[in-house]
C-alpha cells in the first residue's frame, strides 16, 4: 500500500522497473463473512507441471512477511498461506481463516475463525495464539504494513478464534490480511522464535516452501511443494522459480526464449510482447504524474498558490504524452485513481483540458506572468523520466522552467523525494482504498506529503470515510478524490495497466478490474 | 567498460624515441597514410560537429515531436527520432560535447600525471623513482571499477570528478612508458653534456627530454582517450553519469536504444555506430602514430619467388658436391632492389674445406645463408644456381629447403649463445633435432644426443644435456651448436665465423675440433671468416670476397704466397697472424662501401693503391691468373711482379 | 625464493590495506547512508529518532577509524561482517556470486588467450591481406563498447536465433551444458576486447622473437615451421603474453559489471553496483576485498609463470 517510491529497493539496480513502484489497489469488500467452505483456491485443471519460472523485476529485500514491502508479495505468498485469499476475480476466499466478520458497527472489532488441523511446513500446528503472536510480531516490526494495524490488539479468544480490536475504525482489514499485503501470511511458532532467520528462509503453511540450496539471494528463488499443505490439489507445480531480472527488455527476452513462463511487464515492452505471441494481461492500476509536494511554498513559493498548481494541470497535454509513451497501455487522467477504482468519477476527467491560455491566465493572476523555475526529481522507472522530459517541454509554453534531477538509483530518489529536498517529484502510484491511501498519499503523516501539509477539510472527509460503508463510503471516496483534484495537489498524467506476460504454455494469468494483481497461485500448465 | 585497453600498450617495449624534428616529419608522414588520414578526418568532423552543434545541428536536441516518436530515418530526421520524437542526429551532435569534454578532461589528467611523474621518476632516479614506481604499482592494482563506482556515488552526477578519477587510475600506464624512456635518455651523451653545461634539471627535462617523448606519449594518449570515450559512455549507459534528463550523451542514447530494442532496433545503429567509429578512429590514429614514430616490426614478407636467371658464365662442375654459379642476392630498398651479392661462383668437392674470406659487409655471410635459404627478411636470390646433390638450392621452395637444412647441410654461427633457444635444455634441443632427422624413439634420440655431445668433446655429456644455454660457457655453447649442426649427419657444414666470438684459447680448441670432425666424418666444410689464421688451419681452398663479388679464388697456400688481387694482399698484410711473420702492417685505407655505393667497375677501386684509369672504365671480369687461381684485377701481373 | 615470497606477501598486504581503507573513506564521503536507505525503502518516511536508532543498530554511528578497525579485526577471524540490509554474513552473500563472476572472467581469459594468441601468431607470421585483416579485427574488438555488443548479441543469438539464453546464470553442478550456454554470450562479449588485446601483444612479442638469431638457427637445423613457431618462439614470447593475460584478468573484474547487468547475471559486479547504491559498506568492502585478492593471486600466478617460462629467473 505504501506505494510508490517506497519501492526503492536497493537490489533494484539501475533499471528497477514497473513493479518497483506499485502498490496494490485492494478490492471491494465483497466476501465479508466466510464464503464457500473448503479450499480458497480454484481446483486444479489437470496434471501438475514441472517447473514454473516467474520473472520479476525487483529482488526482495527480505523474506520476512512482517518487514517485506508489498512488491515482495510473490516471494512470500508461495510459502506463507494468508489468512484470507484474494482470487483473481477480486473475490475473497478462505485461507487459514475459514470465516471472518466485523462485529458491531464502526469497523473496530474483527473476528476470524481458523481452519482446523492445519500444519506448517516445519510441522508446527496452526493455533489462534500463534496467529495473535504473528500479528503482534508484525506490529512490533514496524514494517511497511504496520501502520495499517497500529493501535490494534490481537487476542486468541478461543483455540480457533482470533479477535482484532482497534482503537480507530479500520474498514479494510479483510484486504490487509490477504496475500497481496504480505502480513496476512502467518509465520509458524518456530519462525517467530528464530526471527533472525526470517529474512532468508520461509516458515509458512503455504503450498510451497523456499529451498535455500537452490536459491541465490538477489537472483533466483526456488520453491518446492510443502508436504504438509492442507490442499494438495491446488499445488500445480513440482517447482516454482522466481528469477529477478531488472531490465524490462531482458524480461521480455527471457519470455521469448522460454527462460521464463510468466513475468511482470513494462509499458516500454507491452506492444513487443503482444507481437511476440505472448499472452498479455493486465488491468488499470497505476496513475503516473507529478506530486506537487511543496504546498506550503517552502522551497518553491509559487506552489503555495492553488492557481499555480491548477495552471500546471492545464499546461499538461496528457493525450500527446499517453499516445507517445503509453500507447495501448495507458489512458489520460485527471484523477488519482483508475477507471472502476476507488473514488473514480468520470466527470472529474474533464477538469483540466489542455489549455495553454487558461494556464497563462491563472499564472498571471497568481503573480507569475513570466512563469518560474521548478526543481523536480524523478526515478527511471515506468518511463517517469520520459514523462518528466515531456512535461518540461510542455510547461515551457507557459514559462515554467522544469529542472529535472534524474536518479537511476532508487534510494537516492526516495531519500530526496521523501526527504523534502525537492518541491515536486514524479511518481507512479498504485491506487488504493481511500482510507488506506490517506496515511501514504495525502494525510500530514504520509510519506508522499513530505512537507506535512495539513488540510482540515480533507481530514474531516477522511474521518467520516473510515467509519462508513456501502454507498455512503463510495460517495465519500468520490468527494475526497474531487477535493484532491480541484486543490491540484498533484498533476496526474496517465493511468496504466500493470501488465503481465505469459507464454502460451501456462494459463491463469488473467486479472480483473477488481483484482489487477496477477495471482501466482492460479497459474497452471496449459492443457496440452 | 574496457579499462583493459588502458593498459593495452603498457607492455610494448619503449623503443628509441624519435627526435623532435622527426616527430614533425612524422605528422606529415602520418597524414600521408590513408588510414591515419581517414581517422584524423573523422575525428575532425566529430569535433567540429560537436563543438559547432548549436550552429550545425538540424534541430534543438530537446525539441520533442511526440507524434513522430521512433520514426526511423527520414528526410526530416536523417538518423530518425527517439522515444520523445527528438532528432537523433542533433542529439548525437550535442551528445558529442559531453563525450569530448569528458575525454579531454580525463586525458589531460592522464597526460599531466603520467608525463610529469614519469619524467621526474625516470630523470631523478633514486628514492623518487622508487616511491613513484610503488605508487604506480598500487594504482594499477586498484579495482578500478569499484573506485569509479564509489566516486560516482560520492559525487552523483558530477562527471568532471569521475573523469579525473579515471585519469588518475589509468596514469600508471603512461607513467611507466615515460619513466622508461627518460631513464634511457638520461644516459645519453647530450643530456650529460647539458648537465655539465650547468642547465637545471627542469630545463633539461623540458628542452631536451620532453620533445623526444612526443611519439610514445601521443600513442598512449590516443589509446587512453579511446578508453575514456568508452568509460564515459558505459557510466552514462548505466545511468551513473549524465542521465538523459541532463541532456543527450552517446552512452545514455545507447541506453535509450536498449530500452526500446524490442520495438525499434534501428536506434542501436547510429548510437552504437558513432561510439565504435570514434574509438576505432582514435585507435587507428594511435596505431598510425606508432607506425610512424616508434617504428613497427617489419612483417615477414612471404618471399615472392621470381624466376631465377641462370648465369651462363661458366658451366657447373659436375663432380663437385656443391657447385655455385652466378649467385646474385638482392634486398628490397627504397629505390628498388639492392644487390648485395653479385655473380658468385665456386665449387666445393666432397670432403673439401673451402674458406670464404673478406671484411664484414662483403657478402660472405649472405652467400652462405643464401645457400641455406636463410636470408633475412626480404632478401632473395635473383639470379644464379647452386647445384647440390642433384638439386638447385637457388630454386628450392621453403619446404624443400627445410628438408636439406640440418640433414644435408649443417650450419654453425658466429654467436653460439644467441643461436640456442634460451628456454629449453641442451638435451631437449638436441633430441628434437636428432629425431627430426631420423625415426628414432625418444629414448634412442636421447642416447644419440649424448653421443653427439661426446663427439664434440664435451666432458660429462649427461650433465651438459641437463643445462640451459645460459648455464654454458661460450666454448661449451659452440660445441653444443656444433653437435646440433651434426645431429642430422650433414655432408656439408657451413661454419659462419665459428670462432670470432670466442677467446683465443677456446678458438684453437674449436678449430681443432672442427678439423678433427672433418677428418673423422668426411664432411665438406664452407668456412666463412675474416681471419687468415683460421682459414689456414682448416681450409684447402679459399674464395676472397669484396663488396659482394669474388675478387680472388685459389688454394690457401697459393693465396698466402702469391695473392693476385690488391684486396687480398691488403687483407693478408693487415692480418695479425701474418703480421707476426712479416713485420709489415700496411693497412687498407677506407672502409667497405654500402651496396648502393658500389662502383660499376672495380668495387675495390676507391681503396686500391694500384688503381689506374683503366680500372674505372667498365666491370672487371674474373680471370684466370694461373691454373686454379682466379682474380678480378687488371693489375694482377703487377702484384706477382712485386 | 623466501625473499620473493615475503616480498609478494608484504606488497599484497599493503595493497589490501590501501584498497579497503580507501573503500571505507569513499563510502563514508558519499551523501546519505545505509540507515536512510533501509528506513526509506522499508516505510518511506521516518523520524530522526528512528534514524539515529537505526544508525546505532548498524554500528555506523561510530567513528570511521573504529569501524575500519572493527572490520579488520573481524577479518582476522575470517569474517567480512554482515550485510546491513539482509543481516546475512557478507561471506555468504558473496559466496553465491563468486561462481558466476569467476566463470565469466576465467572463461574470457581462456577464450581471449587461445583465440588471441592464435590470431597474434597468424598476424605475426603472415603479411598481406590476412595480417591486415587480423589487425583490423583486433582494433574493432577494442573499439566496440561491450555493453552495446552485448545488446546486439542478445538480439541476434538469443532472441532471433534462440541459440543461447538471453540472460541468467545456470549453476554448473547438475547442468553443465546449461552453464556453458548461460556464460557463452557474456564470454563472447568480453572476449571481443580480450582477444584484440591479447592478439596485439602476441603479435608484437612473436614478431620480436621470430626475428632473433636462434630462430634462424632452428630453421638451419631443419626443424619444422610448426615446431619453431609453436614450441620455440611461442615459449619465448610467452612472458609478455602472460603478463597481459594477468592484466586482462584484473581489468575484466571491471568489465563484468556491465555484462552482468545486461545479461542479468548475479555476479560480484552487480552486487557492487547495488551495494554502493545502498551504502552497504560491509558488502562493498567485501567485494573490494575479493577483487583485490583476485588481483593479488593473478600477480602471484604471473610471477610464478615467469619462473616457469624463463630458466634464468628460475635459477636466480
Amino acid at each position: 500500500m505504501r506505494s510508490c517510491p517506497s519501492a526503492a529497493r536497493r537490489r533494484g539496480g539501475p533499471a528497477a522497473t514497473a513493479a518497483a513502484l506499485i502498490s496494490t489497489m485492494a478490492l471491494a469488500l465483497t466476501a465479508c463473512g466466510g464464503a464457500s467452505p473448503g479450499a480458497g483456491r480454484p481446483a486444479a485443471s489437470g496434471k501438475a507441471g514441472d517447473t514454473l519460472t516467474v520473472a520479476w523485476s525487483v529482488a526482495p529485500q527480505t523474506l520476512d512477511p512482517a518487514k517485506a514491502v508489498q512488491n515482495d508479495a510473490y516471494f512470500d505468498e508461495l510459502a506463507y498461506e494468508p489468512l484470507i485469499v484474494r482470487r483473481s476475480d477480486g473475490s475473497l476466499a478462505p485461507g487459514l481463516a475459514q470465516s471472518w466478520a466485523y462485529t458491531g458497527t464502526g469497523n473496530t472489532t474483527f473476528v476470524m475463525h481458523l481452519r482446523p488441523g492445519v500444519k506448517f511446513a516445519d510441522g508446527g500446528a496452526l493455533t489462534a495464539q500463534g496467529v495473535a503472536d504473528h500479528l503482534r510480531y508484525v506490529l512490533a516490526s514496524s514494517g511497511q504494513m504496520a501502520p495499517l494495524l497500529s493501535g490494534d490488539t490481537f487476542t486468541a479468544t478461543d483455540p480457533s478464534t482470533v479477535t482484532i480490536t482497534g482503537t480507530k475504525p479500520n474498514p479494510n482489514l479483510p484486504i490487509i490480511l490477504t496475500q497481496d499485503y504480505v502480513v496476512g501470511g502467518v509465520i509458524s511458532p518456530t519462525g517467530l522464535h528464530a526471527t533472525g532467520k526470517l529474512g532468508t528462509r520461509t516458515f509458512g503453511a503455504g503450498p510451497y516452501m523456499l529451498d535455500p540450496a537452490q536459491t541465490v539471494d538477489g537472483d533466483h528463488y526456488t520453491y518446492v511443494p510443502n508436504p504438509n499443505y492442507y490442499d494438495k490439489a491446488s499445488v500445480h507445480w513440482h517447482k516454482v522459480v522466481i528469477r529477478v531480472i531488472t531490465d524490462a527488455q531482458s524480461v521480455l527476452n527471457a519470455l521469448k526464449t522460454g527462460q521464463a513462463d510468466v513475468a511482470g511487464g513494462d509499458p516500454s515492452t507491452v506492444s513487443a510482447a503482444a507481437q511476440a505471441g505472448l499472452n498479455v494481461t493486465g488491468s488499470p492500476l497505476l496513475w503516473s504524474g507529478v506530486v506537487l509536494a511543496d504546498r506550503h511554498g517552502t522551497l518553491a513559493k509559487p506552489l503555495a498558490d492553488v492557481r499555480v498548481r491548477q495552471a500546471l494541470n492545464y499546461a499538461t497535454d496528457r493525450v500527446a504524452i499517453t499516445d507517445a509513451l503509453f500507447g495501448g497501455v495507458g489512458k489520460p487522467t485527471n484523477q488519482l485513481t483508475v477507471p472502476g477504482g476507488y473514488g473514480f468519477d468520470a466527470a472529474l476527467n474533464g477538469t483540466y483540458p489542455h489549455d495553454v491560455a487558461k494556464a497563462k491566465q491563472l499564472l498571471a493572476a497568481a503573480g507569475y506572468p513570466n512563469g518560474f523555475s521548478l526543481r523536480i526529481v524523478t526515478p527511471e522507472v515506468q518511463q517517469l523520466n520520459l514523462v518528466a522530459q515531456a512535461l518540461e517541454q510542455q510547461w515551457k509554453q507557459v514559462g515554467v522552467n522544469l529542472q529535472i534531477t534524474d536518479y537511476a538509483n532508487d534510494n537516492q530518489y526516495v531519500s530526496d523525494a521523501f526527504g523534502a529536498k525537492f518541491p515536486a517529484f514524479m511518481t507512479a502510484f498504485g491506487q488504493l482504498p481511500l482510507w488506506m491511501e490517506g496515511p501514504s498519499l495525502y494525510l500530514p503523516t504520509a510519506s508522499f506529503n513530505p512537507f506535512h501539509v495539513a488540510d482540515p477539510v480533507l481530514q474531516a472527509l477522511f474521518d467520516r470515510e473510515a467509519r462508513s460503508s456501502g454507498a455512503e463510503q463510495t460517495s465519500l471516496d468520490q468527494q475526497i478524490e474531487g477535493y484532491l483534484v480541484h486543490q491540484a495537489w498533484f498533476v496526474p498524467v496517465v493511468t496504466t495497466n500493470l501488465a503481465y506476460y505469459a507464454r502460451k504454455t501456462v494459463t491463469g494469468t488473467a486479472t480483473s478490474a477488481k483484482a489487477p494483481l496477477m495471482e501466482l497461485y492460479e497459474i497452471q500448465p496449459a492443457a496440452a | 567498460m574496457t579499462i583493459a585497453s588502458a593498459s593495452a600498450s603498457s607492455v610494448v617495449e619503449p623503443a628509441p624515441a624519435p627526435t623532435a624534428a622527426r616527430t614533425c616529419r612524422a605528422w606529415r608522414v602520418l597524414l600521408r597514410k590513408p588510414l591515419g588520414r581517414v581517422a584524423a578526418g573523422y575525428l575532425l568532423v566529430v569535433v567540429v560537429a560537436s563543438v559547432g552543434a548549436p550552429v550545425f545541428a538540424p534541430t534543438d536536441p530537446a525539441a520533442q515531436d511526440l507524434a513522430h516518436a521512433l520514426s526511423g530515418p527520414s528526410a526530416a530526421h536523417w538518423l530518425g527520432t527517439d522515444r520523445l520524437g527528438r532528432d537523433v542526429l542533433s542529439r548525437l551532435m550535442f551528445g558529442g560535447q559531453i563525450t569530448l569534454l569528458s575525454t579531454v578532461e580525463a586525458t589531460v589528467v592522464f597526460a599531466v600525471l603520467g608525463v610529469g611523474l614519469g619524467l621526474v621518476a625516470g630523470f631523478r632516479g633514486g628514492w623518487v623513482d622508487g616511491v613513484t614506481a610503488r605508487f604506480a604499482d598500487l594504482v594499477l592494482a586498484l579495482p578500478a571499477i569499484i573506485v569509479l563506482l564509489m566516486v560516482v556515488s560520492v559525487f552523483p552526477g558530477d562527471d568532471l570528478v569521475t573523469m579525473v578519477a579515471l585519469g588518475v587510475l589509468s596514469c600508471p600506464t603512461l607513467l611507466r612508458v615515460v619513466r622508461g624512456q627518460s631513464m634511457a635518455l638520461r644516459q645519453e651523451l647530450y643530456v650529460k653534456a647539458a648537465r655539465l653545461a650547468g642547465l637545471t634539471n627542469l630545463r633539461i627535462m623540458i628542452r631536451h627530454i620532453l620533445p623526444r617523448l612526443t611519439g610514445p606519449v601521443i600513442v598512449q594518449l590516443s589509446l587512453f582517450s579511446a578508453v575514456a570515450v568508452l568509460v564515459q559512455a558505459a557510466l552514462s549507459f548505466l545511468g551513473l553519469s549524465t542521465p538523459e534528463t541532463r541532456g543527450p550523451s552517446w552512452g545514455n542514447m545507447v541506453g535509450e536504444a536498449s530500452q526500446v530494442l524490442s520495438r525499434d532496433q534501428w536506434l542501436l545503429v547510429p548510437t552504437g555506430g558513432v561510439l565504435v567509429l570514434t574509438v576505432l578512429a582514435l585507435g587507428l590514429l594511435g596505431d598510425a602514430v606508432w607506425d610512424v614514430t616508434v617504428g613497427r616490426f617489419q612483417r615477414t614478407q612471404s618471399t615472392a619467388r621470381r624466376p631465377v636467371m641462370h648465369s651462363t658464365v661458366d658451366t657447373e662442375h659436375v663432380d663437385a658436391l656443391l657447385s655455385v654459379r652466378g649467385l646474385t642476392i638482392a634486398f628490397p630498398g627504397e629505390a628498388g632492389d639492392v644487390t648485395v651479392v653479385q655473380d658468385v661462383s665456386f665449387d666445393v668437392a666432397a670432403g673439401e674445406a673451402v674458406g670464404i674470406v673478406g671484411e664484414s659487409g662483403c657478402g660472405k655471410t649472405m652467400t652462405a645463408r643464401g645457400l641455406l635459404g636463410l636470408l633475412p627478411d626480404g632478401g632473395r636470390i635473383i639470379a644464379g644456381s647452386a647445384r647440390f646433390e642433384g638439386r638447385d638450392l637457388a630454386r628450392l621452395t621453403e619446404r624443400e629447403h627445410a628438408r636439406v637444412r640440418g640433414s644435408r647441410i649443417g650450419l654453425i654461427s658466429q654467436e653460439p649463445m644467441a643461436g640456442l633457444d634460451p628456454s629449453f635444455r641442451v638435451g631437449s634441443q638436441l633430441v628434437e633435432v636428432v629425431r627430426r632427422h631420423s625415426t628414432m624413439s625418444r629414448r634412442q634420440g636421447r642416447a644419440r644426443a649424448l653421443e653427439l655431445l661426446d663427439l664434440v668433446n664435451l666432458p660429462e655429456p649427461d650433465q651438459v644435456a641437463r643445462r640451459y644455454p645460459h648455464e654454458l660457457s661460450g666454448g661449451m655453447a659452440q660445441r653444443v651448436a656444433i653437435a646440433l649442426a651434426l645431429a642430422g649427419d650433414p655432408v656439408l657444414l657451413v661454419a659462419d665465423e665459428p670462432t670470432t666470438a670466442l677467446d683465443v684459447t677456446v678458438q684453437a680448441e674449436i678449430l681443432a675440433l672442427l678439423a678433427d670432425l672433418r677428418a673423422r666424418l668426411g664432411m665438406a666444410v664452407i668456412l666463412v671468416t675474416h681471419d687468415w689464421g683460421v682459414l689456414a688451419d682448416l681450409c684447402d681452398r679459399a674464395v676472397v670476397m669484396y663488396a659482394g663479388q669474388i675478387v680472388e679464388q685459389a688454394g690457401v697456400t697459393e693465396l698466402y704466397r702469391a695473392p693476385r688481387h690488391p684486396y687480398t694482399e691488403g687483407l693478408l698484410a693487415a692480418n695479425p697472424h701474418l703480421a707476426a711473420t712479416t713485420g709489415d702492417l700496411p693497412a687498407i685505407p677506407g672502409t667497405v662501401p654500402p651496396p648502393s655505393a658500389w662502383p660499376v667497375s672495380c668495387h675495390f677501386l676507391p681503396r686500391c693503391r694500384y688503381a689506374t684509369e683503366s680500372c674505372g672504365a667498365e666491370a672487371i671480369p674474373l680471370g684466370t691468373a694461373a691454373p686454379g687461381h682466379l682474380t678480378r684485377c687488371v693489375h694482377s701481373d703487377q702484384l706477382v711482379a712485386r | 625464493m623466501v625473499r620473493q615470497t615475503l616480498r609478494w606477501l608484504v606488497s599484497s598486504l599493503v595493497l589490501l590495506f590501501v584498497v579497503t581503507a580507501l573503500t571505507f573513506v569513499l563510502v563514508s564521503l558519499a551523501p546519505g547512508d545505509a540507515a536512510r536507505s533501509i528506513l526509506s525503502s522499508a516505510s518511506g518516511s521516518y523520524t530522526e529518532q528512528q534514524y539515529q536508532q537505526m544508525r546505532h543498530l548498524l554500528g555506523i554511528d561510530q567513528p570511521l577509524a573504529a569501524q575500519y578497525w572493527h572490520w579488520l579485526s573481524n577479518l582476522l577471524h575470517g569474517s567480512l561482517g554482515t550485510d546491513l540490509f539482509s543481516g546475512q554474513p557478507v561471506t555468504e552473500v558473496l559466496a553465491d556470486r563468486i561462481g558466476p563472476s569467476l566463470s565469466i572472467t576465467l572463461g574470457t581469459v581462456l577464450v581471449s588467450g587461445v583465440v588471441g594468441v592464435g590470431l597474434g601468431i597468424i598476424s605475426a607470421r603472415s603479411g598481406g591481406v590476412l595480417g591486415r585483416l587480423v589487425d583490423f579485427i583486433s582494433l574493432l574488438g577494442l573499439a566496440v563498447p561491450n555493453f552495446w555488443l552485448a545488446l546486439v548479441l542478445v538480439e541476434l543469438f538469443a532472441v532471433r536465433l534462440a541459440v543461447f539464453p538471453a540472460g541468467g546464470y545456470v549453476d554448473p553442478v547438475g547442468d553443465p551444458a546449461g552453464w556453458l550456454a548461460s556464460i557463452a554470450l557474456p564470454i563472447i562479449t568480453l572476449s571481443a576486447g580480450g582477444v584484440a588485446f591479447i592478439a596485439k601483444q602476441t603479435r608484437d612479442a612473436m614478431a620480436e622473437v621470430l626475428g632473433r638469431e636462434f630462430v634462424t638457427m632452428l630453421r638451419a637445423r631443419g626443424l619444422s615451421t610448426g615446431s619453431i613457431v609453436l614450441r620455440h618462439a611461442l615459449r619465448n614470447a610467452a612472458i609478455p603474453v602472460v603478463t597481459v593475460l594477468g592484466l586482462l584478468l584484473v581489468s575484466l573484474l571491471g568489465g563484468t559489471v556491465l555484462v552482468e547487468s545486461v545479461f542479468s547475471i548475479p555476479g560480484l559486479g552487480q552486487e557492487a553496483v547495488t551495494a554502493s547504491g545502498g551504502h552497504d559498506l560491509p558488502v562493498i568492502a567485501g567485494v573490494a576485498f575479493y577483487f583485490t585478492v583476485v588481483v593479488v593471486i593473478a600477480n602471484l600466478l604471473v610471477d610464478m609463470s615467469y619462473r616457469w617460462l624463463n630458466p634464468k629467473v628460475r635459477a636466480s
